[in-house]
């Protein structure tokens, strides 16, 4: 898993390749928590390459989300697509989370 | 050009040699240097040693002749001073003589037997001498009583100077192999004070890397700079054996203490085994396959009547791996056995998760959050009720031939069990209305990756789940197979659990 982080004047930028399981997940978690703590609000977590995602990493998102609305952040998805949109609206996730089609509508 | 690459060869060559052959290079480099120095300077002095005896021996010569033959150039006397230069006959370095008159004109010559005697004598000249390649000319004033009275002119070979200069150059010559050969034999010998124990150190080295034998040590040899080295080097071994015993040993309490969390996460996969419930056969028959993964998931299921008409369904499954998950999974198993959840209606699946919701919030129990389908079966109704919370939708395989066989999900939104406090969970309906197959299971089955890398999808999964199996093959089995044929192992990443019950309409009530 690799994981990019880019900030821009509306929003942190969260971009994940590869897969977010139970290997990668802490990793992913701590980056996330990383990147709240140093007072971002609005993090908008790029799925487009995002090969797969379990539990554990729906987890680790959740966690992120959490905190982030405890500081009356959001955290919002983009390009959500194949086995990870999958998992994604199984889980419920679709209706905890705001998701948008592209980088730009996020940011709009 | 020709400076730098005569450098890189020399370079690269002594790259490639042993610090033994550069030992004695050197000390052979040296020694030649020095001696054809000192060969150089002792030749060229004694070229103008020679050079100034040769010349004063000529002048001498001059001086002699020219008196003799004064008074023969006063008097006229050609024949006596042809007489006085064949005197000469005794000087075999002379090779031509001559003598003028006052005006210059020459008198008489001489020439050595094996030279022409017809021979060119040079006009006179003033005094004085020039060395020439093969000869030393001289000229110089005859004098009588004070006045010239004509000139003298010799020319001398230099063989006797080049011979003793040969002689001198295979003295040389001979004396510098001689001081080579013996600067060889020395050398050879004198180098080992050197090279012996940087060789020792370094094969010594070569040990340690190739057998990884860190207690061998270096010998010293000499209170030295490369003892000094040989007692680091013997320092660093001592530390990395000490450091090699540690890890050794850290790695062997590591792998102990890894054996007993396995043997501890198989005795928690068994203990969840033996929690699972029986196979079921009568009214609603249940079969299931349930494989835990190596490091544990949080996968758990169950069933058991609420009453004689209602059959609860249920499986669930914790995010994340190991004890931790397990246990989760083992109390929320429990609540739902024993009927725990407060002010909760079993029969209605939607209020079980609420209750669950409630019950099991993720801040209170390791941030972990669950997934689950939960339904009841009514046998009279032919209907079963259903919830989700976030739980991939168990499928329906009607099975009643000859209608058509249908394949359903039974889907209902909902949110993962515990991720936010007052989640509201609906029920959702479907008719049993013939014999039909219904399966249960967790993300682990389908979420697999295939021998090439991608995953099996929920579609394809369900597609492979509604295949008819082979004779005599329970489906179960049939599905497994697929499963690990895809998959390319029989081990997975995940807990595999897949729960298949049985509901026929047509069967009477109370037959369970």
């Amino acid at each position: 898993m690799d994981i990019d982080v880019t900030t821009t004047a509306q929003a942190v930028i969260v971009a994940v390749r590869g897969r977010l399981d139970t290997t990668s997940a802490p990793v992913f978690e701590q980056r996330l928590a990383d990147v709240i703590t140093q007072g971002a609000t609005y993090i908008v977590m790029q799925c487009n390459e995002l090969a797969y995602i379990n539990s554990a990493g729906l987890r680790s998102v959740l966690l992120g989300g959490k905190k982030l609305q405890a500081q009356q952040g959001r955290l919002v998805f983009v390009g959500l697509q194949g086995i990870v949109k999958e998992i994604f609206d199984m889980a419920g996730f679709s209706t905890l989370f705001q998701t948008f089609a592209s980088e730009d509508a996020a940011l709009a | 050009m020709l400076y730098p690459v005569l450098s890189w060869v020399g370079c690269m060559t002594l790259r490639h040699m042993s610090i033994k052959q550069k030992l004695i290079l050197t000390t052979m480099l040296t020694t030649c240097v020095a001696l054809l120095l000192v060969t150089v300077v002792f030749v060229t002095y004694e070229l103008v040693t020679i050079r100034r005896a040769l010349r004063h021996d000529l002048v001498t010569q001059a001086q002699i002749i020219g008196m003799n033959s004064a008074a023969a150039l006063v008097f006229d006397d050609r024949q006596g001073a042809t007489e006085t230069l064949e005197t000469l006959h005794a000087r075999q370095n002379v090779v031509s003589a001559a003598l003028y008159t006052a005006s210059g004109a020459v008198f008489a010559t001489y020439h050595r037997d094996d030279i022409s005697q017809g021979s060119m004598i040079p006009i006179p000249q003033p005094d004085g001498y020039r060395f020439r390649a093969n000869s030393l000319d001289l000229f110089q004033k005859i004098l009588r009583d004070g006045e010239p009275v004509g000139t003298i002119y010799l020319q001398s070979d230099l063989q006797a100077m080049y011979d003793r200069l040969k002689r001198y150059g295979n003295l040389g010559a001979l004396a510098l192999l001689m001081s080579m050969g013996v600067g060889f034999l020395l050398a050879v010998r004198l180098q080992r004070v050197i090279s012996l124990p940087i060789l020792h150190l370094a094969q010594t080295a070569k040990d340690v890397s190739e057998k990884r034998d860190y207690t061998v040590r270096a010998v010293k040899y000499h209170e030295d700079e490369v003892g000094l080295l040989i007692d680091s080097f013997n320092e660093m071994l001592t530390q990395i054996q000490e450091r090699d015993a540690a890890l050794r040993a850290s790695n062997q309490a590591l792998t102990e203490q890894q054996d007993l969390l396995l043997q501890e996460l198989t005795e928690a996969a068994d203990y969840v085994t033996s929690l699972l419930p029986p196979q079921l056969t009568g009214a609603v028959q249940t079969t299931w396959k349930f494989l835990p993964s190596e490091r544990l998931g949080g996968d758990a299921f169950g069933y058991h009547w609420l009453n004689a008409e209602q059959f609860a369904i249920y499986l669930l499954d914790v995010c994340g791996h190991g004890v931790g998950a397990a246990l989760l999974s083992v109390a929320v198993m429990d609540a739902l056995r024993s009927h725990t959840l407060p002010d909760t209606d079993f029969c209605n699946p939607a209020a079980v998760l609420r209750a669950l919701n409630m019950a099991f919030p993720m801040e209170e129990h390791g941030e972990m959050f669950f997934t689950m389908w939960y339904g009841v079966y009514n046998q009279s109704t032919q209907q079963i009720v259903y919830a989700n919370g976030g739980h991939p939708p168990p499928i329906l395989v009607t099975d009643a031939s000859p209608h058509p066989k249908k394949v359903i999900q039974l889907k209902a939104p909902g949110v993962v069990i515990g991720a936010m406090p007052d989640l509201q969970y609906v029920n959702a309906y479907c008719d049993i209305k013939v014999r039909s197959k219904l399966y249960l299971f967790s993300d682990g089955a389908f979420e697999v990756t295939r021998t090439d890398g991608t995953f099996l999808t929920f579609t394809e999964f369900v597609a492979l789940l509604a295949r008819p199996s082979l004779s005599g093959m329970a489906d179960l089995e049939r599905l497994f197979q697929d499963v690990q044929t895809l998959h390319g192992s029989q081990a997975f990443d995940d807990d595999l659990s897949i729960v298949q019950i049985i509901l026929d309409p047509n069967l009477g009530r109370g037959l369970c």
